[in-house]
């Protein structure tokens, strides 16, 4: 900008002398382009980034735009106006300058001095002409010595003789400091031997103005030329120069007038092209600056809305977009702490419902929960594994639409809906549950659940399977009994036994044949029935107080095979399936045996009516559950129904002999062994006892 | 130059040959316009003599229409004459020892009619009657001493010589036309020759 307004004050001074500032002006003119290039390539650069932003509809694009219009409008309009105005102006200005009315009187002027000089000029020839006449015929060496003579008698400063190429000959002058005299150029040489003469005024160095004049001395041979040097009187030649000085520069005025325009007008259009470029950069300078904050507030929204709350906005502005910006920041960090709390108090839920589920998933009772409208809203792993039923599959389901998917769980789901829908307090109920042919006691407590606000929001169900528990007071019951009996029985048993036999011995001789057979055949059934109670009595006493267990490692395919090997001949179709790589289990093989003694020997007894018996006895190794499965199938007449819930009861048998201990203490066994027994009737008949006997080691 | 023209007048070998050019000149002064505008340094020589280098060089100057129209308007024409003394280097961008301009002056006294040649370093001017002999003078460089110049480098050095018409010395108002018109971009080649020791 500096550059430009020391241009437009050289322009301003153009027609001004020797400035000391001109040799720069050029410089100059330089240095505004490649500023003009410069600003225009960074408002093409900044249109482009416009642009750019229009395109991918850029935050602020639009206001941008608008205040660079604005600022291009209010620069241009006025600097447009300013320049053409000033352009006329100029051109106006020059051209008054110049007037045909003066270029005639300067050239007339110039004429007047050429006619005032030309008289003088041929008064001087004339003068010349004379000398030279004096001259002919004359020798190169006389013309030497006569020379100085003629000059003194004339107004010459100097005279020289010269040949026709130029070499002087003689020469003489005013001045006898100057050795070297004022020769002829060659063209004026030439036209003076064209034209036998020459006669003509040029300026001399020391600004005044002299006459040359040339004449050919006749009758001389080689030709010979006088010259005549004759100084105009100082005050006709600075009149003289004076009016050529000014004609000169006139001319010199008039010839640059278009390059004066020209120049005017490039500076002043540099000056316009600068300000508007100027004005449109530093537009985009203040759009940028104004709408920055603006972008920024946009993005931090956007990023709001977007869930980044940890947005900050920087500025180091103090005025109202500042404000705003920190307002926005206030905001942002508000909001920040609110969601850090709620994410808090969230992940506080998450832990309380997390540990929850832990303590829910790994209670042994039942845990169901319900909304008001009775539909399943949280259950338990206890809950699946006492009703046998992936509850968790129906979640959100209402208890009769539990009813309808699981029909076992009817009378269940039934229970529920009457006790919840009739009580709004706690309510505890014992209920029998049969599933999968097992008979499950269930104990049920069922309690409202209240919301924050002491509102009813649904209700909760906490049962327990207390099945083992009855059956253990049961067991414990059988053997009370067991004990007593075998301990009242066996007493007596020993005495009415010998009492018997002592009958036998002492009256067998005193009584005939007829009352020997009689005594006999009673004290034999006396014996006889004797010796099945005392088997009875141990069986209870088994039963009650069963032998130290001797466990130890074994392999359970040894003893399958040891004991199938004993019944080989017995069963017609013993079929004995043994996975390979069964492993070792640690259990007591003398119990164990007699399981599966009792077992093998129940079915035995099973099939002895029908035709076709058979035996599958199958070992494998279940890896899910870590335990060997044990499967004694028969085909025989089976288990009806209503005795399968309790074939495993003491005196609970279906034969007409034994003591109906046998199951009772197979259970047992197995039990202790941390093993389970049940039992499955077989299609189309038969029943098969299935054991699974957890795989443990030392 | 006036003391080469003077030579050049004291020279009873040159004087036919001078003729002949100062003719050839002469009819060739109405083309002159036609011709293509250059100036082309011809031939230049440093002799050393008595202890001094003498610069000899005939350049020829032809002006373009742009130019003569200008110098028959009042404008005065500067030509300057750049003498270097060139150290060349095989490895290295070659270093100038001497670097020496000699300013000349064109212009044209409309009240004479005559064309005047300034040596502006010596302050000494000449008339002619025309251009082509003006030019002629201005272009002939007889026996200039350089005294800065030495001779006892003891490297391979060249001397340079190149003349242009100076932009700069023009009126204000014209340069920027100047420089870019092309008739007004008058620079010589730069001659360059062996300096001898």
């Amino acid at each position: 900008m500096l550059s430009l307004l020391f241009s437009l004050y050289l322009m301003s001074h153009a027609t001004e002398s020797n400035s000391a500032f001109n040799g720069l002006f050029s410089a100059l003119i330089l240095i505004n382009i490649a500023g003009t290039i410069f600003l225009l390539g960074l408002l093409i650069s900044n249109i482009r980034w416009l642009w750019q932003q229009f395109s991918t509809q850029a935050v602020g694009a639009r206001i941008t735009a608008r205040i660079v219009l604005l600022f291009f409008a209010i620069s241009v309009i006025p600097t447009g106006i300013v320049f053409y105005f000033s352009s006329q102006l100029l051109h106006q200005s020059i051209d008054s300058w110049f007037d045909a009315k003066i270029d005639t009187a300067m050239q007339s002027s110039l004429t007047l001095s050429r006619r005032s000089l030309d008289n003088r000029t041929l008064f001087l020839m004339k003068e010349t002409r004379q000398l030279a006449s004096q001259l002919e015929n004359e020798t190169d060496i006389f013309l030497s010595l006569t020379l100085a003579g003629l000059r003194a008698q004339t107004n010459a400063s100097e005279l020289t003789a010269f040949s026709k190429q130029g070499r002087i000959i003689a020469t003489t002058n005013l001045d006898p400091g100057v050795l070297i005299p004022n020769t002829p150029d060659s063209s004026t040489l030439l036209l003076a031997k064209q034209n036998h003469e020459f006669i003509g005024f040029e300026p001399n160095s020391n600004k005044g103005l002299i006459v040359r004049a040339i004449v050919e001395i006749r009758n001389t041979n080689p030709k010979r030329y006088l010259q005549a040097i004759y100084t105009v009187p100082e005050d006709i030649g600075e009149l003289a120069g004076s009016v050529e000085d000014a004609y000169t520069a006139y001319q010199e005025f008039s010839y640059l007038r278009n390059s004066l325009k020209f120049s005017f007008t490039l500076t002043l259009s540099l000056a316009l092209i600068f300000s508007v470029l100027a004005a449109s950069w530093a537009a985009f300078v203040f759009a940028r600056e104004l709408v920055a904050p603006i972008r920024q507030l946009v993005e931090g929204t956007q990023a709001l809305s977007e869930g980044n709350y940890e947005k900050k906005l920087k500025t180091n502005r103090q005025d109202e977009l500042g404000f705003l910006i920190n307002s926005f920041n206030a905001m942002t960090l508000r909001i920040s702490s609110s969601r850090t709390e709620a994410n808090n108090a969230q992940r506080d839920a998450e832990d309380q419902h997390a540990y929850l589920e832990t303590v829910l998933s790994h209670l042994s009772n039942g845990v169901l929960g319900f909304d008001l409208a009775l539909r399943l809203k949280t259950t338990n792993y206890g809950a699946d594994q006492i009703l046998e039923h992936p509850l968790t599959a129906c979640i959100e389901f209402s208890l009769a639409e539990i009813a309808i998917k699981c029909p076992e769980l009817d009378a269940f789901t039934s229970l529920l809906i009457g006790n919840f829908s009739a009580k709004e307090t706690e309510w505890q109920h014992e209920f029998m549950f049969h599933i999968n042919h097992q008979k499950k006691t269930l104990l049920l407590k069922g309690t409202p659940l209240y919301a924050a606000d002491k509102t009813l929001s649904g209700y909760v169900l906490i049962f327990d399977d207390v099945t083992p528990i009855i059956q253990s007071q049961r067991n414990a019951a059988w053997s009370e009994v067991a004990q007593r009996l075998a301990h009242e029985i066996k007493n007596p048993l020993t005495p009415i036994q010998l009492s018997a036999e002592r009958l036998q011995r002492k009256l067998h001789s005193q009584l005939d044949d007829d009352a020997n057979k009689v005594l006999k055949k009673s004290t034999d059934t006396i014996v006889q029935q004797v010796s099945a109670m005392k088997s009875m009595v141990n069986d209870f006493s088994n039963f009650a107080r069963p032998p130290q267990s001797k466990p130890q490692v074994i392999s359970i395919s040894h003893l399958i095979d040891d004991i199938a090997s004993l019944y080989q001949g017995q069963v017609q179709h013993l079929i004995v399936t043994i996975d390979d790589h069964l492993p070792s289990t640690y259990a007591d093989p003398i119990r164990l045996r007699q399981v599966l003694i009792n077992l093998i020997k129940n079915a035995q007894e099973a099939i002895a009516d029908i035709n076709n018996g058979e035996i599958n006895i199958s070992v494998s190794y279940k890896k899910d559950c870590d335990s060997i499965e044990i499967c004694i199938a028969d085909n025989g007449p089976g288990v009806d129904n209503s005795n399968i819930e309790r074939i495993f009861e003491p005196y609970a048998t279906t034969k007409d002999k034994g003591t109906g201990l046998g199951l009772a203490i197979v259970k047992k066994i197995i039990e202790e062994h941390s093993g389970t027994i049940i039992i499955k009737p077989v299609k189309p008949q038969g029943a098969n006892f299935i054991i699974q006997l957890p795989v443990t080691t030392l | 130059m006036l003391n080469k023209n003077l030579n050049q007048l004291h020279s009873y070998h040159c004087i036919p040959c001078f003729v002949l050019i100062i003719s050839l000149l002469c009819v060739s002064v109405n083309s002159f316009a036609d011709e293509n505008p250059s100036i082309t340094v011809k031939t230049a020589t440093l002799s050393f003599q008595d202890k001094t280098y003498l610069l000899n060089a005939h350049i020829n100057y032809s002006l373009s229409d742009e130019a003569i129209e200008a110098l028959h308007n009042g404008v005065s024409l500067s030509f300057n004459v750049d003498l270097s003394i060139i150290e060349s280097r095989r490895w290295l961008w070659n270093k100038h020892h001497n670097n020496l301009s000699f300013p000349y002056q064109l212009r044209y006294h409309t009240l004479a009619e005559i064309y005047q040649v300034s040596d502006t370093t010596n302050n000494l001017q000449h008339n002619f009657s025309s251009l082509s002999a003006a030019l002629n003078a201005l272009g002939t460089l007889s026996d200039i001493p350089i005294h800065s110049i030495t001779n006892d480098n003891n490297f391979k050095t060249n001397a340079s010589l190149k003349a242009y018409l100076n932009i700069e010395a023009l009126p204000l108002p014209m340069r920027p036309l100047a420089y870019v018109t092309r008739g007004w971009y008058l620079r010589s080649n730069t001659f360059e020759w062996p300096l001898a020791h």
